[in-house]
């Protein structure tokens, strides 16, 4: 009986992750959307729950429909209206949706974090309502509170309901063939957008419902952003379509079970090795990260998720919609980099006290976002994963510099060497795996290295922070503001100068070979396994030097610089500005410190800005860069593009009916080729009739049209 | 002459379906071997498992001589085997001459991944007139600096012909190259096929319009539920009771239609 009255304990905790699952599958399988914002979405129901039933003292039996209303079929329909059939009409990848749900997940914070602001509320004066008392009631020798009662009921309630519509309606029919198939069902007369519709309300009705109950009292933003995170775990698990496996999973092992091997402490006298704690310490962490692991287990057994609405496996991320890469090398426009080169002289005259340490900031996040763009928009690889990963490079910097007393510079190396195993990792899920679905494996890495290394005590070599001392060249300080900035300006050079590279020379055209095609890639002859952890590793190197940088730049290394949501964050801001270039990452990196520094925001709030933009993902193509560049109109290199373009287009092409003619002309401009006309006899469809030179002449004598009419 | 591409007694099971069922043809060099068969008779089944798309579960391949069955598809395109896609698959976003020059330089020995520490990034010369023959060749000199995202189906074949080309390949394997061509870029189709062959190269069509496959081929083989029920030449295979039975039945009345 112990035991069950324990395993009782995760009921609130099982249903919020069956329930908020739950909303999450439902709208990936009816849209092929997969809704990152919903957790967003329950934590913004949250706040709006306390403000009227707390600030405002509507009574409860009021606050709790209009909360639902709003947050469900209104938000619901908003977003459906206004982002995602727009997307779903150009037929965008789940990578662009994936964007766009980012770009909700990041406006919705950013509100939260304006109005409400980032504290912890709910008090005497204020309450956040719960949903049901705390009162206990006895059933033999277990013990409940109505809570726990409530919470249940809902969730019964709610499954029993889905089950309903989904078997035994007409509109639960048309759900499941829009899932099976879309365009099948399109066919069939199912209006999918309306399908859409109802999935979305009833997605961000559900989402508004766990996010009042997992309040229980106080509203904290951050454990309820990790609660959230964690239910994508359960509905990787459920493999993005099982409703029935999401609740079961959910309540069954997250909530119950898990709270059941919680109370276990299974060798607490075992000391492990080289000071990693006890058995005990480990089984506790295995037990409190459980939902991050069983994340990234499920997605590295699953041979595939099953995607909705993903035709072909191509990158199909934004990048698919940029101008033509540029693999010829050459020494680039030296106009902007001479201006780039004064500017960076300047930053330190001009530029002083909390700006010039803004300025290191930029610098150091402007190698973290060349990484994203070489590894995302040099090589196609969605990877949500990076913060994670420069993090861990600045950690393992830090713990290398100062445990062992090696020079920092000398340090950043293991470090970014730690960064690159990190990277691999990522990378070899990789090898049969992108958009959506890498998307979600790099960003359940990034949870492991979070929970396991960032947030225990295992690894750190004590509680708290790291303090992180900026390096020494050679007897030469690179301490002191000025000196630092070219430090860090010299280490931005070479992220540039490598990420020119990638796109460069055999090495682009590999590159960007795999990007568009990985079975064209293979099949001239490229191994795809080399190429994509080779870029992996580089990018994830990258990252960790700027990540090392940027605990340099702050000067301590501590779990709040490169938390998991400031990854999605980070990924959102280069998305946004541009993923094909490096200008994008640096214009990213610039926006991302200059916009807050100069409103005097912080970045929660001016992420923002960053989320309007990536919900009309699909229409800024290029990102913001490119509408900066034409806008300015005067980059030299955008001259030179628009020259070579005018140059071709002036070539005069006056044939009516393009592909065929076009065709064909080009075979006999091709020379070596003997062209033969090809007579159409009536019995037979594959007679040789005629010469090539009297076919030749004939071709020539006339446009296609004669030919056919000849038939 | 020995045959340039052996397929000994392949199956391919998906569960419990057998989709290729001990399957062989050979392809000789300098000749255009063809393999047709209706819809679902494991035609592209049988493509994927003789480009290592993925292994068969029974038979062997033999590419010139060597046992080629385990190697993945980059292996096996690196000892000469070059392919097609029914479904294009070109690289979108690089120009068409970048498209057929990554396939050169795959098929050539050079270094890549040093590329990343390297200042200048040159152009090699024979990768360059390796490009330039073959630009030459399928004629898509006026489209060599477009983007291949931007061009028709028409144009897009010849694309991935001359990027197949462009690894030097000693067979060629071409999936449906006919779908999405119109008769004008069919019959130059076959030409440039013809042309290909009579420089030595052996050529795997796999093809669904029968009247291409019985124009230009010298071998024809027909799967039918995932067996080769006939192979020959195009006048035994056409006169084959079995085949007629299977597939070309239909044509008898009226082969124009098609």
């Amino acid at each position: 009986m112990f035991y069950v009255q324990v395993a009782l304990l995760g009921i609130i905790v099982g249903c919020f992750y069956a329930l908020s699952a739950t909303g999450v599958v439902l709208t990936y399988s009816a849209t092929g959307v997969f809704n990152i914002a919903h957790f967003a979405i329950g934590l913004f129901a949250g706040y709006l729950a306390w403000q009227f039933n707390g600030v405002w003292g509507l009574p409860l039996l009021l606050t709790v429909p209009l909360v639902l209303f709003l947050c469900g079929p209104v938000l619901g329909l908003v977003l459906e209206r206004g982002v995602f059939r727009p997307l779903q009409e150009q037929r965008a990848s789940s990578s662009e949706k994936l964007v766009a749900a980012l770009g909700v997940t990041v406006v919705v914070l950013a509100v939260i974090n304006v109005v409400w602001g980032p504290g912890v509320q709910g008090s005497v004066d204020e309450p956040v309502p719960r949903l049901f008392s705390l009162t206990t009631v006895e059933a033999g020798s277990l013990i409940f509170d109505y809570e726990q009662i409530g919470t249940l009921f809902i969730t019964l309630a709610v499954a029993g309901a889905l089950y309903f519509l989904m078997q035994r309606t007409v509109m639960g029919i048309r759900i499941r063939a829009v899932v099976d198939r879309r365009q099948l069902a399109q066919l069939s007369a199912i209006d999918a957008d309306r399908v859409s519709q109802v999935a979305w309300v009833l997605g961000c009705t559900i989402a508004a419902l766990t996010g009042m109950i997992i309040t229980q009292g106080t509203l904290e933003p951050t454990r309820i952003i990790f609660l959230g995170i964690e239910i994508f775990s359960v509905a990787v698990v459920a493999r993005l379509v099982s409703i029935p496996v999401a609740l079961a999973f959910g309540f069954g092992v997250m909530g119950l079970a898990r709270s059941l091997l919680d109370v276990f402490e299974p060798g607490s006298g075992v000391e492990l090795p080289f000071e990693l704690g006890t058995v005990a310490d480990w089984y506790q962490a295995i037990i409190t990260n459980f939902s991050s692991i069983a994340l990234f287990a499920a997605l590295v057994v699953f041979k595939r998720l099953d995607e909705v609405g993903e035709e072909g496996g191509g990158s199909g991320l934004v990048v698919g919609r940029f101008g033509a890469m540029r693999t010829r090398g050459g020494g680039g426009p030296v106009v902007s980099n001479a201006v780039m080169a004064a500017v960076i002289l300047a930053v330190p005259f001009v530029l002083d006290g909390a700006d010039l340490r803004a300025a290191h900031r930029f610098a150091a996040l402007a190698v973290i976002f060349v990484s994203i763009v070489a590894i995302t928009g040099f090589s196609g690889h969605l990877t949500l994963g990076q913060a994670s990963i420069a993090g861990l490079g600045a950690f393992a910097t830090a713990r290398f510099a100062n445990s062992l007393d090696l020079p920092v510079l000398l340090a950043m190396v293991p470090g970014a060497g730690v960064a690159v195993l990190a990277g691999l990792a990522a990378g070899y899920p990789a090898l049969r795996r992108r958009g959506l679905f890498l998307g979600l494996t790099t960003l359940g890495l990034a949870l492991i290295i979070d929970r396991f290394v960032f947030n225990e005590q295992l690894f750190q070599g004590g509680p708290g922070g790291l303090t992180v001392v900026r390096p020494n060249l050679f007897g030469i300080d690179l301490g002191g503001d000025t000196a630092f900035w070219f430090y860090e300006a010299a280490l931005l050079g070479l992220a540039l100068f490598l990420a020119r590279n990638l796109r460069s020379g055999r090495l682009g055209r590999v590159l960007g070979a795999m990007r568009d095609s990985d079975v064209a890639a293979e099949s001239v002859g490229i191994e795809l396994r080399r190429a994509k952890l080779f870029v992996f590793g580089v990018s994830s190197a990258m990252a960790g030097i700027g990540g090392a940088m940027l605990t340099q730049a702050n000067q301590a290394w501590d779990t709040t610089t490169f938390n998991p949501v400031l990854g999605l964050f980070w990924f959102t801001a280069v998305v946004v500005c541009g993923l094909s270039t490096t200008r994008g990452a640096l214009l990213a990196a610039f926006l991302y410190t200059a916009v807050p520094q100069a409103l005097d925001l912080d970045i929660q709030s001016a992420i923002g800005v960053f989320g309007i933009g990536a919900l009309f993902i699909g229409r800024s193509k290029g990102g913001l860069v490119v509408l900066l560049e034409r806008a300015v109109g005067a980059l030299p290199r955008r001259f030179e593009d628009e020259f070579r373009a005018a140059r071709e287009r002036r070539r005069p092409d006056p044939t009516p009916d393009p592909v065929p003619t076009d065709f064909a002309d080009r075979l006999l401009a091709g020379g070596s080729v003997a062209w033969r006309a090809r007579a159409q006899g009536p019995g037979v469809g594959h007679t040789r009739v005629g010469s090539s030179s009297n076919g030749r002449s004939r071709r020539r004598a006339g446009p296609l049209s004669a030919d056919r009419g000849e038939r | 002459m020995s045959p340039v591409l052996e397929v000994r007694d392949v199956t391919v099971r998906y569960g419990g379906l057998v989709a290729v069922d001990d399957a062989s043809l050979t392809v000789e060099p300098g000749a255009i071997t063809s393999l047709i068969g209706p819809n679902g008779a494991g035609k592209t089944s049988f493509f994927n498992a003789i480009t290592g798309v993925f292994a068969p579960d029974e038979g062997e391949i033999a590419l010139d001589g060597t046992d080629v069955t385990e190697t993945t598809a980059s292996a096996r395109s690196r000892l000469g085997m070059a392919r097609t896609f029914q479904r294009l698959e070109v690289f979108t976003q690089m120009t068409v001459e970048e498209n057929l020059q990554v396939a050169a330089e795959a098929a050539s020995p050079g270094r890549t991944y040093s590329g990343l520490l390297r200042i200048t990034h040159r152009d090699e010369p024979d990768i360059v007139a390796t490009v330039d023959e073959v630009i030459e060749r399928v004629g898509i000199g006026d489209v060599r600096h477009t983007v291949a995202g931007s061009l028709s189906t028409g144009t897009l074949r010849l694309v991935e012909l001359g990027r197949a080309l462009c690894t030097r390949p000693k067979v060629l394997l071409l999936d449906e190259p006919g779908s999405g061509l119109d008769e004008a870029e069919t019959a130059a189709f076959e030409d440039m096929l013809a042309s290909i062959a009579a420089d030595g190269i052996g050529i795997l069509l796999i093809e669904h319009d029968v009247s291409l496959v019985m124009d230009v081929s010298a071998q024809v083989n027909v799967l039918d539920f995932g067996k080769v029920i006939a192979s020959g030449t195009p006048a035994e295979v056409s006169a084959d009771p079995a085949v007629r039975a299977a597939y070309l039945g239909e044509v008898d009345g009226d082969a124009g239609a098609a």
